[in-house]
């Protein structure tokens, strides 16, 4: 009692004191604020002025582009290991135009097949590629408005601001989708405004998506601390004065919230192209420039390389040699971020227009007159041909050049798929190979070679062997490629063998003692399956199977467990067998007919629709059983949906029992076919299945690509089927 | 002295090796002459089958998407118009043994297409299908598309012979492409046999090689076929996540286990019954068994 009374009275104290403490803490900062006041008026009012003024700035900012802001999924397909790949994409982008214009980053449309952007009120919209530009990471997509809930609705529209009008310290917001979380805003200030990402050993280099394909040429970078993380590519960077100042694009995992964006003067100038001309047209000289800060030059740039037989080669430009001035300007690069702007402003040229440069060879002075030529894409376009295994690539310019290639005639293999017709050729393509003619006809270039490919396939009979001619590190080679149909073919089946539809388990010898039954070493019936002649016949869960056929079954251990099995495996289907069970401990003996061994799952017989990328699959005896189905359930069993594939983006599982498609009950596997032919047929817009999952129905709604699989443009023609 | 009873005892022994050794090489030469006989008559009945395995990896391992590989294994003609038999487990790309292995946590599926069948010095092949297999005896059917009037060598299983522990056996096989499929033979002794999970002849090396290869007596004789016996699911007494426990119970099942020849021509009539081909093949006859 008094040790309670102690303790109640020591508690009081601490909260006394804590209560003390924390007056006292109050109270100094109380004066510690009143003595702020008192001594720096003007600053505290500034600063809530500030704050005020700062919240009202950043919704201003954020109301006037939000709204444009929108989250774009992308359904990509993309080329390697001799096939095509499908994969889902997120990133954002912003509506620059009424008509339904938006920029983004050309990763993020990069195989891009398929697009959905989902506005600021959430409506989900279907947008098409107008225009990429890998050299700038800037594409453009086009909103369908007639999807439009509100065919009179006016989209929000985000301004392009001045980039060359920030400076470090300005206040940014970047907005977008990061890990594909829509609509998030972040807040930072610009760290840099001419970031350049060249190595830091090589003040020439130059940044690449792929072995091909370069980036980052023409413009620096804004950095900013604003957050920015995968999904954000293609977001808005935003000022104070609710302007879109730039495309972010680039971010660091482990640099601290380090962000790059492309400044909105480039960005603008590369989406009013786009839109225009669906690509960027650009002036080419065929030099690459370096800066001379190391070279000991004055002024000046360096002429790092020369492209051979390009526009400088034959206006007589050498390496070497050290620009003093453009048109009459001098010019002199120091830093690497004085780069990007010259190439800009030598690419900016009309195409065909020249050049005068003043140069400086050793002690001569020169000059060169340059006409400049088109600036070529960098990567060209890229097929896969299934049923011969292999992916093509189209050569560009810049593609022969870096691999030594006489020129551009010929299609280079990107890459071959294991077991297929390309590598079952002797000697077998491989990648990096240039196919150079088939059965005599040229093949120059990707849209050949898929002619070719189209008109054999829709063939009624296949050449037994095609004859390739191909390049291959300047050798030319000849070689045998049989194609086939690309077709499916149904699991191998099991040998059928005698069966009894009961499940056991071993009953050993210390389980047997245990149950009080010594001598009940056998197989205790775990289930009898239902609608088999073991559950015609008295057989129940409980028995202990002890002999077959007179043999006694004695399982040892575990490591007998199929023993009972399979000795009835041994056994002829439709022969009689004597069962010999103990039910509650006095034996029975069981005579039945031997069935024959039902079908597996893996034996089970499927179909694969390439018009919705899924697999199915026959229902079977044991799936049965173990979903408790009686024979009023019906269907196909979904055994694989292809990632990214129709199916799986129309929500379809493994697992799922197909019941009914569209109007179509599906009864099993032929009426499975019967019922997506005519959907092939009608090719809706949207088709339903219906499917069990685990005890519930779900409505699953599959939108299909039902636009024509191949097509006479290369670019369009990349998913071969037939 | 002391000589003379030496040089007599070597005298004597040597008269008495002299014999021995002359027999030694003579059972030598008769050996060789049997095992090149053998070689000679019972090759012409070997095949190498070819496919395109399509793979599919399942559970963890899934995600890299479907993958195609070429595979070649070693056949044995037991009809006279392309009835093949190989190994199940050689014709699967191991995918059944790795799937026991794994035990259901992830594995493969594997389906053998575009069947091939090189016959002799062939290197084309011609066309043929999978009838049927059996996975529980490691065995799998082939069969040519198209024989035409042609007729093939081939081993009877029905007439096998039962082997002795201790007696020699020879298996035959056929080596890859780069030795130009060439026939050669293994020689081993009997040294076990399994009466559990069924019977089996245990050679006494586990080198034997490729499984499906078919073993006979030194004469020639049909002794059975090479296969591998892996226990059901719940024989193994490891859970899937204890794969060293798992490998270990495998350890006896992956070695070369000769199926006998009458279990053999007994499965070779339940597949053709199974795929219902037994009156149209010429086949029934060839393998015996009722």
């Amino acid at each position: 009692m008094s040790s309670g009374v102690r303790h109640e009275s020591r508690l009081s104290v601490r909260r006394a004191a804590s209560a003390i403490v924390f007056l006292a803490a109050a109270a100094g900062t109380a004066a510690y604020a009143q003595e702020e006041r008192e001594l720096w008026p003007a600053n505290v009012e500034k600063a809530d002025q500030l704050r005020r003024d700062m919240r009202e700035m950043v919704a201003l900012a954020r109301d006037r582009v939000f709204p444009a802001l929108v989250n774009i999924k992308v359904i990509t397909v993309r080329y390697f290991g001799g096939k095509e790949h499908k994969g889902q994409a997120v990133g954002s982008g912003t509506i620059i135009s009424p008509e339904g214009y938006i920029l983004t980053n050309f990763h993020v449309a990069r195989n891009g097949k398929k697009f959905k952007c989902t506005l600021a009120d959430k409506q989900e919209i279907s947008a098409e590629l107008v225009g990429e530009d890998p050299l700038t990471d800037l594409a453009v997509l086009k909103l369908d408005l007639a999807e439009l809930k509100d065919s009179q609705m006016r989209l929000p529209v985000a301004r392009f601001g001045d980039s060359n009008e920030l400076v470090i310290g300005d206040t940014v917001m970047a907005m977008g989708s990061p890990w594909a979380l829509s609509r998030s805003v972040t807040l930072g200030i610009v760290s840099n405004t001419e970031r350049v990402l060249t190595a830091s050993e090589d003040d020439a280099g130059e940044m690449y998506f792929d072995e091909d394909q370069r980036t980052g040429i023409f413009n620096r970078w804004i950095q900013h601390d604003a957050a920015i993380n995968p999904g954000n590519s293609g977001g808005p960077l935003v000022n104070l004065k609710g302007e879109f100042i730039g495309v972010n694009t680039r971010g660091t995992f482990f640099g601290g919230d380090m962000g790059f964006a492309i400044p909105s003067n480039v960005a603008s100038a590369v989406a009013a192209a786009l839109i225009e001309h669906g690509e960027v047209p650009r002036s080419w000289l065929g030099l690459d420039l370096k800066p001379i800060k190391k070279s000991g030059l004055k002024a000046g740039v360096l002429v790092n390389s020369i492209v051979k037989d390009g526009p400088a080669a034959r206006a007589g430009l050498q390496a070497g040699d050290v620009i003093l001035e453009i048109d009459g300007d001098p010019v002199t690069v120091w830093f690497p971020e004085e780069v990007p702007p010259l190439l800009k402003r030598l690419a900016d040229r009309p195409i065909g227009s020249a050049v005068t440069l003043s140069c400086r060879r050793g002690d001569e002075g020169r000059e060169a007159r340059i006409v400049t030529e088109k600036l070529e894409k960098d990567k060209g376009d890229e097929a896969s041909f299934r049923a011969w295994g292999l992916v093509a690539v189209d050569i560009t310019e810049k593609m022969a050049r870096e691999r030594r290639l006489d020129g551009t005639k010929g299609v280079l293999i990107d890459s071959i798929r294991g077991g297929n017709p390309a590598q079952l050729a002797e000697p077998a393509l491989a990648g990096e190979d240039i196919i150079k003619s088939i059965d005599g006809k040229p093949i120059d270039n990707l849209a050949a070679l898929v002619k070719f490919y189209d008109e054999l396939m829709e063939s009624e009979e296949f050449p037994e062997y095609l004859l390739v001619e191909f390049d291959r590190q300047g050798k030319n080679h000849i070689t045998l490629l049989k194609p086939k149909p690309d077709k499916d073919v149904d699991p191998p089946r099991e040998v059928a063998k005698a069966w009894v539809g009961v499940a056991v388990q071993p009953v050993v010898n210390k389980l047997a003692v245990k149950m009080g039954q010594p001598e009940a070493l056998g197989f205790r019936i775990t289930r009898v399956y239902p609608g088999t002649v073991a559950a015609c016949t008295d057989l129940e869960v409980g028995d202990i199977i002890t002999e077959l056929n007179g043999d006694r079954m004695k399982p040892r251990g575990m490591q007998d467990a199929g023993m009972f099995h399979r000795q009835v495996r041994r056994l002829y289907v439709d022969d009689d067998a004597t069962i010999t069970v103990l039910r509650r401990g006095a034996p029975q003996t069981v005579t039945l007919k031997l069935e024959r061994t039902k079908m597996t799952p893996e034996e089970a017989r499927r179909d694969h629709n390439r018009d919705f990328e899924m697999v199915v699959r026959e229902v079977t005896f044991f799936d049965r059983d173990e979903n408790r189905w009686d024979d009023s359930v019906n269907g196909v069993i979904v055994d694989h949906v292809e990632r990214a594939g129709w199916a799986q983006l129309g929500g379809l599982y493994p697992g799922d029992l197909v019941q009914r498609i569209g109007e179509f009950e599906v009864s099993g596997l032929d009426g499975y076919r019967a019922a997506m032919e005519s959907m092939t047929e009608a090719e809706p817009e949207r088709v339903v299945f219906v499917v069990l999952r685990g005890i519930r129905t779900h409505f699953q709604y599959v939108e299909p690509d039902w636009s024509p699989a191949t097509s006479d443009k290369p670019s369009e023609s990349n998913d071969k089927k037939e | 002295m002391r000589l003379k009873p030496l040089s007599g005892f070597v005298t004597i022994c040597a008269c008495a090796l002299v014999p021995a050794a002359h027999f030694d090489n003579r059972a030598r030469a008769a050996e060789a002459d049997e095992f090149r006989k053998l070689i000679s008559e019972r090759s012409s009945a070997l095949v190498t089958v070819k496919s395109v395995l399509k793979v599919k990896m399942t559970g963890f391992m899934s995600g890299g998407g479907d993958q195609e590989s070429e595979n070649e294994v070693t056949g044995v003609m037991v009809g006279p118009r392309g009835l093949i038999l190989c190994s199940n487990t050689q014709l699967l790309g191991f995918s059944g043994t790795l799937n026991r292995m794994m035990g259901g946590m992830g594995g493969m599926s594997a389906t053998p297409t575009d069947l091939k069948v090189l016959v002799g010095d062939d290197t084309e092949g011609v066309e043929a299908e999978l009838l049927a297999r059996d996975s529980e005896l490691d065995l799998a059917w082939v069969r040519i598309k198209d024989p035409g009037d042609k007729t093939f060598e081939y081993i009877d299983f029905s007439k096998g012979a039962k082997p002795e522990i201790g007696q020699r056996v020879v298996a035959l096989r056929r080596l890859g492409k780069f030795f130009a499929r060439v026939s050669v033979a293994l020689e081993d002794r009997i040294g076990g046999m399994t009466a559990k999970p069924r019977e089996l002849y245990v050679p006494t090396g586990s080198g034997m090689g490729a499984l499906g290869m078919p073993v006979f007596l030194p004469d020639g004789q049909p002794v059975g076929v090479l296969v591998t016996q892996t226990p059901d699911e719940e024989e193994v007494e490891a859970s899937p996540m204890m794969m060293l426990s798992r490998m270990s119970s495998f350890q006896d099942s992956m070695a070369g286990l000769i199926l006998p020849a009458s279990d053999v021509a007994r499965a070779t009539a339940r597949a053709l019954e199974t795929v219902g081909t037994q009156s149209d093949s010429g086949e029934g006859s060839a393998s015996g068994e009722p």
